[in-house]
């Protein structure tokens, strides 16, 4: 029998589960229980080099080490395969907490290792809902609607009870069935509502296809990571109040860090040379620029000239020519870190987007030459009509923006092709093209030295 | 009697705030949050620079009104704690901006920039249509049309949105009208499905906009990604729209030209309202009651949307006493 707790920390029964396990003293103290759970977990991998969790602070590391390391080549599943069975969760559950703690205590509730623990959580949930499927229909139902209404109660909840929930962006608002504001999430319900709408059509199977179980599992997921969020919050906020922090929450937070730079170097050592090839100044290649960008380099006629120079093309024509890997690492970068000189910015960068602003009808400095200050602004030189390096760092280097706020502010720029669907920002799609172009040219030049009969 | 939208003489403009312009006309959600927010003044017609203004009363905003006439006046969506220093954000209300002259596909012959009493009547169709899926799906009540002078403004007031952060105002004009495409992936496996089968939800909304902007097309209208061929197969089987019969319409077009109209049309529906500002957390918009001076018309709240004419119901008296 899966227990709501398995998937959902929140549950009623999780706060007993902590005050049972949860005491300070137990949590680095090996578990013979968890120990077992874990030796006898289905299709467990194991060996001296995976150090399996002893304690329940070893848990809360290595949850943490699964999620992190996921995305590297030498990643094996079966290694953590114990986190998926189900009679670990009054184990899962304290370590849950446990991480939560020391995140919000050890870096702060706007930290990375805060964002990543929310979702690590909706990575966990999510893929332990995906084994859940094996289950009988009825199972899965009858399980996520008393798991949900630990949370919500499904039959009477409105969409502004859920905004909170909205803005994580796990869903869009799109993707719920609203009536007069009211949320549609039963099946019950949905019968009432769109019954008599549905013709020719077998209304289960509607059901399923624009809301159901799928829709379910989703707001299931968002709710647990907003409330991960704002527990964390909460804890952080108490702890300013702590004299000193509890030395244990203090060691797990050391550990997270090790974790964390551990999986850094595995996910940048394992991809070999051609990650860091971008990370540096790279000549312009036009015939990559996504149309968006070509778009706007050839001048916007009315309207909008100001956001598309200034917010738009200043950062992708800046990063494109001087750090286009900017995506791949999570760091925020200032201009002279790779043009120590400001030469490529002062001759190559700023012509480009004074091209662009010239090319706007009427063009864009004749009527608003305050817009040049912006420009220096969003590149990280403060507010100053000349760019000096001795205002680096007075604003913040404006990283491109995604195609998402793209047709919310300039939907007119937006006029996507093939290659557009593929990606979500200009400048990934740049890179990609990039990477292509130089496929494709490899590839021609070889086949022409084949022709040559070489 | 004909209305011209032009602009206002100084004289007409001075003659208007001295004889006509009324505080009682500033609506009842405006005045009484008076003091939470921020005003801002044209007075020269160069655009809104005189800002950063409070006023503690009614009566403050009528002396100044009466005293400097200015060429067009605005006040913030947003409430603040100190509005004279843009400080202390509280909430906004959440605006839908339907300018008559940037209606995406208009059936006029207007040129660009101008409008006239076809492109207002669209830009109200379009106003009823916002008001409709605030109400009936999104639940929302407190929702005020403006005529704004050249168009429109919807300002909802609903406390339970006010606080919302611009990527869900992004989100919530995204449904409204009907701009992006509905997502149709599902775990059942159905590859073949089609927003205009699902009659509730999303999908309805986006197929009720994608019908109003396809039967309002024309030979010129330009759709990204939409050739001339396929505009012109778009236009000879429309007819189809008109009984909701999408089925055949889109068996006529073919399925990939289909869902190519159907993309160019998401991306058209985005520019039926203003959606910077929508998402724009702190904006200024035009103070109802009074002078839209390029055009001479009054930015008046309106009543009664259905029986609304602003060629009857917000225009100034000077207007009909010109004798050109």
């Amino acid at each position: 029998m899966i227990k709501n707790s398995f998937i959902n920390p929140f549950s009623n029964d999780a706060k007993e589960i902590v005050s049972n396990l949860g005491q300070i003293e137990n949590l680095d103290k090996e578990n013979e229980t968890l120990i077992t759970i874990i030796n006898y977990t289905r299709g467990q991998l194991f060996g001296h080099e995976m150090n399996l969790p002893k304690t329940l602070k070893q848990l809360a590391e290595k949850k943490f080490e699964w999620f992190l390391s996921k995305k590297s080549d030498k990643f094996n599943d079966k290694e953590y395969e114990y986190l998926f069975n189900p009679e670990i969760y009054e184990y899962d559950i304290v370590s849950f907490y446990l991480l939560c703690q020391a995140v919000a205590i050890g870096f702060g509730p706007d930290s990375r290792e805060a964002k990543q623990v929310v979702e690590l959580e909706r990575d966990l949930i999510d893929q332990r809902l995906e084994r859940l499927k094996a289950e009988p229909n009825d199972f899965q139902s009858n399980f996520l609607r008393t798991t949900l209404n630990q949370l919500i109660d499904t039959n009477n909840i409105y969409w502004t009870d859920l905004k909170d929930v909205i803005e994580m962006g796990e869903f869009d608002l799109n993707n719920l069935l609203l009536s007069q504001g009211r949320l549609i999430i039963e099946y019950e319900d949905f019968i009432e509502e769109y019954g008599d709408l549905i013709q020719h059509r077998d209304p289960r199977s509607m059901y399923e296809v624009t809301g159901g179980l799928d829709f379910k599992s989703k707001l299931l997921k968002s709710i647990i990571m907003l409330h991960t969020k704002q527990y964390i919050q909460t804890v952080a906020k108490m702890a300013e109040r702590m004299v000193e922090p509890n030395p244990l929450m203090d060691n797990l937070a050391k550990n997270l860090k090790k974790i964390q730079e551990k999986a850094q170097e595995q996910k940048y050592g394992s991809r070999g040379k051609s990650t860091f090839n971008d990370n540096q100044p790279v000549s312009y290649e036009i015939e990559a620029f996504p149309p968006c960008v070509r778009k706007c380099m050839q001048g916007i006629k009315s309207g909008g000239r100001n956001d598309a120079i200034v917010l738009f093309l200043t950062p992708f024509i800046s990063y494109a020519r001087l750090y286009p890997g900017i995506f791949s690492e999570d760091k925020n970068m200032k201009i002279s870190e790779v043009d120590h000189s400001l030469d490529i910015t002062l001759n190559e960068v700023i012509p480009m987007i004074y091209d662009a602003a010239e090319a706007c009808s009427p063009p864009l400095f004749k009527d608003q030459p305050q817009e040049k200050i912006n420009i220096n602004s969003k590149l990280g030189f403060g507010m100053h009509s000349d760019l000096k390096i001795d205002h680096e760092g007075e604003t913040q280097w404006y990283t491109p923006m995604s195609c998402e706020k793209i047709k919310l502010h300039m939907s007119n720029l937006c006029t996507p092709n093939v290659d557009c669907k593929k990606i979500g920002n200009p400048l990934t799609y740049y890179n990609r093209k990039r990477k292509l172009m130089k496929r494709n040219n490899k590839h021609n030049s070889s086949q022409q030295v084949n022709n040559n009969g070489n | 009697m004909e209305i011209k939208l032009q602009p206002a003489t100084n004289y007409e403009r001075k003659r208007f705030y001295k004889e006509e312009w009324n505080v009682k006309q500033v609506p009842d959600f405006i005045i009484d949050s008076l003091t939470s927010r921020e005003f801002g003044f044209d007075h020269y017609g160069q655009g809104p620079n005189d800002r950063y203004k409070i006023f503690p009363d009614a009566l403050r905003l009528k002396r100044f009104m009466k005293v400097k006439q200015p060429f067009a006046a605005y006040c913030s969506v947003a409430f603040y704690d100190k509005p004279k220093q843009r400080k202390g954000w509280k909430q906004s209300e959440l605006v839908f901006d339907v300018d008559a002259k940037d209606v995406p596909i208009r059936t006029c012959d207007c040129k660009e920039g101008e409008v006239c009493d076809k492109c207002l009547n669209q830009a109200k169709d379009i106003v009823l249509m916002i008001k409709d899926v605030l109400k009936e799906d999104l639940g929302l009540k407190n929702i005020n049309m403006i005529y704004s002078g050249r168009g429109y403004h919807v300002r909802v007031l609903d406390e339970s949105v006010m606080t919302s952060s611009s990527d869900l105002r992004g989100q919530i004009v995204q449904y409204v009208i009907g701009a992006k495409e509905p997502d149709l992936s599902n775990s059942m496996g159905f590859t073949n499905l089609q927003h205009f089968i699902i009659p509730y939800g999303y999908s309805k909304n986006f197929t009720k906009w994608s019908k109003y902007t396809i039967l309002h097309l024309n030979e010129k209208s330009k759709l990204d990604n939409v050739n001339v061929k396929l505009l012109k197969d778009t236009l000879k089987f429309r007819y189809f729209l008109e009984d909701d019969q999408w089925g055949m319409f889109r068996g006529n077009i073919g399925p990939i030209r289909f869902n190519k109209l159907i993309s160019a049309v998401a991306r058209t529906n985005m520019s039926i309202t203003d959606t910077k500002v929508s998402i724009d957390l702190k904006r200024i918009l035009r103070l109802p009651s009074t002078l839209h001076s390029k055009v001479s018309m009054k930015s008046t709240l309106i009543k009664n949307i259905e029986t609304f004419d602003p060629f009857d119901d917000a225009v100034p008296q000077f207007v009909y006493e010109r004798k050109d």
